[in-house]
């Protein structure tokens, strides 16, 4: 069943699912709605829930909840030294390259205070998980990484970094500057520039004045010596979404507020002279990950009627 | 009820005649984005490190205490552990040569300190991706603000992560 064919299917699904009575949320006990676009809503907000003591709010256009007063945020076991960090994400692959990856990411209110024990993130990756020359690094990967973090005791930041080809100082971290005001809505641009040789990547954040504006390098290393430099990778999977490390006490968990990440698109060839980036938009769901924390979804599909270009997916910290 | 029924399956009947290779991505317009042209910002970094006044620059002592109660982003495990095993003042031009080509994004002439930092410390990834034991990092500072400009990986652990 091709594309178009699941979306139509998938609309009539919901028209019928809007129409039977509402779905009863997993967790307790608020009953939600789920309307055509995709929004999440409480279907009686104020109502009790978890045995009388809480009360169902909705939160965002993705969440109903049962919040008891007083009651502490849940931790969140995110980062040691064999399980790593926890994501929410939406993956999407092809067999053919991604020459770049680029999103608008709205900037929200992100902190990580003191005892946090690591970062909570909003980002896009462009991935390679099987060319030899990133098979072979450290990682087993490469990739390059655009967003914004906050990390321990910090202001949100803007970050990009790179897992490149060999084993030369493979991951590279870059900490460039304070975050625009929230609300702004900032552009992150990921592209293989043709121009140079061997390609790199290029880096760009800004926003719409280019009041930000970081234009950054990815450069493949060389192999010592008098070597030669490593073929540049070759992206096939694009991720966007929140990653959160730390293993923290209940008072210093992470938050970050809800995010949405639109006009997600994929460059169909490196930059060249014309200095386009020429890109089709995602209008597929790709493989969502929801460790909640963070959590993640699709507020409106890519494709959907009425949806941003490449859709709307939110990422939200920390319950 | 029946009629969401019955619009359902036109739907699906509609789907399965129709094809809409139409709507497939293979066939849509591509948009063009300009790359921004503006000046580019300086990174900034992060705040790291105190200069003392009465000193050159901040000493080793400094960069330890910094890398054992401040996780270096996207690292796991004990901070307790890590030692600084060298420092040294190199220019812009200079870190980019040492670490094979990754670019600062500063001025080659810019003034930075390069600090070695020996492990175990683990980077993770990508999600998929598992935390990874490095015995060397890096971490390098603006030698005017003492604010953390870089940070990242040398040698990989020879020993397996536990």
């Amino acid at each position: 069943m091709g594309l178009c064919q699941r979306m139509l299917l998938a609309f009539g699904v919901i028209v019928v699912t809007s129409a039977l009575s509402p779905l009863t949320s997993s967790a307790q006990n608020c009953e939600i709605i789920k309307i055509p676009n995709g929004i999440i809503k409480c279907a009686q907000p104020g109502a009790k829930c978890d045995g009388g003591t809480g009360r169902c709010v909705t939160l965002n256009d993705n969440e109903c909840d049962c919040l008891i007063p007083g009651a502490p945020l849940p931790t969140y076991t995110c980062g040691d030294p064999s399980s790593g960090h926890c994501y929410g994400v939406n993956a999407w692959t092809q067999g053919t390259e991604y020459f770049g990856a680029y999103a608008d990411i709205t900037q929200v209110q992100m902190s990580c205070p003191s005892g946090c024990g690591g970062f909570v993130d909003d980002e896009i990756w462009l991935i390679d998980r099987s060319s030899t020359n990133c098979t072979s690094n450290d990682f087993q990967m490469c990739w390059v990484e655009a967003g914004t973090f906050a990390t321990e005791g910090n202001n949100p930041q803007y970050f990009w970094a790179d897992s490149r080809p060999g084993t030369g100082n493979t991951f590279n971290l870059h900490y460039l500057g304070n975050t625009d005001p929230v609300g702004t809505v900032d552009h992150y641009m990921i592209i293989k520039d043709g121009r140079a040789t061997p390609n790199t990547y290029l880096v760009f954040i800004y926003n719409d004045s280019q009041s930000t504006l970081y234009s950054e390098t990815s450069s493949v290393a060389g192999t010592g010596g008098c070597g030669s430099p490593l073929p540049q990778m070759v992206g096939r999977e694009i991720d966007i979404g929140q990653e959160l490390a730390g293993t923290p006490p209940a008072s210093s968990v992470a938050s970050a507020s809800t995010a949405h990440f639109t006009r997600n698109t994929w460059a169909i060839k490196p930059l060249d002279s014309s200095y386009v980036f020429v890109s089709n938009a995602q209008t597929a769901q790709g493989a969502v990950t929801n460790a909640k924390p963070p959590t993640a979804a699709w507020a409106q599909n890519p494709g959907a009627p009425g949806a941003p270009v490449g859709g709307d997916f939110t990422t939200l910290c920390c319950r | 009820m029946i009629k969401n029924i019955v619009l359902l399956g036109v739907l699906a009947l509609c789907a399965s005649m129709t094809g809409c290779d139409s709507f497939s991505g293979s066939q849509q317009e591509p948009t063009k984005i300009k790359p921004p042209t503006g000046t580019r910002q300086r990174p900034q970094g992060v705040k790291a490190l105190e200069l003392k006044p009465s000193l050159a620059q901040f000493t080793q002592d400094d960069v330890t205490q910094y890398v054992r109660t401040h996780r270096l982003a996207k690292s796991v495990g004990d901070l307790s552990q890590l030692k600084v095993e060298s420092m040294e003042t190199l220019t812009a031009r200079e870190v980019k040569t040492r670490l094979q080509n990754a670019s600062t994004g500063l001025p080659d002439n810019t003034r930075l300190v390069f600090a070695i930092i020996r492990g175990p410390i683990y980077f993770s990834g990508p999600p998929g991706s598992k935390p990874v034991a490095f015995d060397r990092a890096y971490a390098v500072f603006d030698a005017a603000t003492g604010n953390l400009l870089m940070s990242g990986t040398l040698e990989k652990a020879k020993r397996p992560t536990k």
